[in-house]
């Protein structure tokens, strides 16, 4: 079973969650049964409920997050280390949010959770103004929303940790010489130093061979 | 001009090219346009250091050849 979750209270977490919503279609057409948390149902008495109560086997987290915990809708702290990841043992989870692969990530891992990739700092992307009301249509976002989408895809096709975490990598260095290249507008190179600081912030804890 | 001072500067003038029509996210710090970087590189706050730290972290991999 695959638990998201995908406030939407303000722009960043908004366009976080428009971005899912291919994560779950593809789910949904691989017979995973999935639990879409959006809006208010992205609160922390839902998230710990489904948690200890149903079989969940992955987790993606979408929201603002912090060294040891990740927020909800609102900012309300859904998972916080170190009294809640006994929640998130036996569990592939990917934590799209700011620097909770450092502590939350380690500390769910050394409880039992089976993997944990996420973000040892700051998770960064740039956006168009222009495409607030089309998100998906926003190429700019594109560049660093694709790659960090690729993990979930991967493992919700079968393939291990490792393996999606390094098709993500793989994606991020793609986009970062696609943007070095003499052809690309100033505008554009100005995104460099972001997509890099995603692509080394990002790692994974836990066992790279666990797959859903 | 001292080190930091010198820092400071390259990084805003930097961030004088970011596009006018686009927006950073930098997580718990929220969206931030070129203007509002660059106001808070010159008051060095807690945001500043962040976005100085990104912009460091990106010269430091130009010159040791990691990205090229």
């Amino acid at each position: 079973m695959f638990l998201i979750t995908r406030p939407n209270h303000d722009d960043i977490v908004y366009y976080l969650s428009i971005w899912s919503k291919e994560l779950i279609a593809l789910a949904i057409k691989k017979g995973k049964k999935v639990i879409d948390l959006t809006d208010n149902k992205a609160n922390r008495k839902r998230v710990t409920g489904t948690l200890s109560k149903t079989p969940i086997r992955f987790v993606m987290f979408n929201g603002h997050g912090d060294d040891n915990l990740v927020c909800g809708q609102k900012d309300e702290i859904l998972i916080e280390s170190p009294k809640d990841v006994k929640l998130l043992k036996d569990k592939i989870i990917y934590c799209r949010s700011c620097n909770s692969a450092k502590k939350l990530g380690l500390e769910s891992v050394i409880s039992g959770a089976d993997a944990f990739i996420g973000y040892e700092n700051e998770f960064v992307f740039v956006y168009n103004t222009k495409s607030l009301t089309k998100p998906l249509k926003d190429e700019t976002a594109a560049l660093f929303l694709v790659p960090t989408n690729k993990i979930v895809s991967s493992i919700l096709k079968g393939n291990s940790v490792k393996y999606s975490y390094e098709k993500s990598q793989e994606l991020f260095r793609q986009n970062i010489s696609k943007l070095m290249n003499s052809a690309t507008s100033d505008d554009d190179r100005e995104l460099l130093r972001y997509l890099f600081w995603d692509y080394s912030k990002q790692v994974y804890h836990g066992d790279g061979a666990a797959k859903y | 001009m001292n080190k930091n001072a010198e820092i400071k500067e390259l990084v805003k003038a930097r961030l004088s090219t970011f596009p006018s029509d686009k927006k950073i996210c930098i997580g718990k710090y929220g969206e931030l346009t070129r203007e509002d970087m660059i106001k808070h590189v010159s008051k060095e706050d807690e945001i500043g250091k962040k976005i100085i730290e990104i912009e460091l972290a990106y010269i430091r991999a130009l010159k040791q050849g990691i990205i090229a």
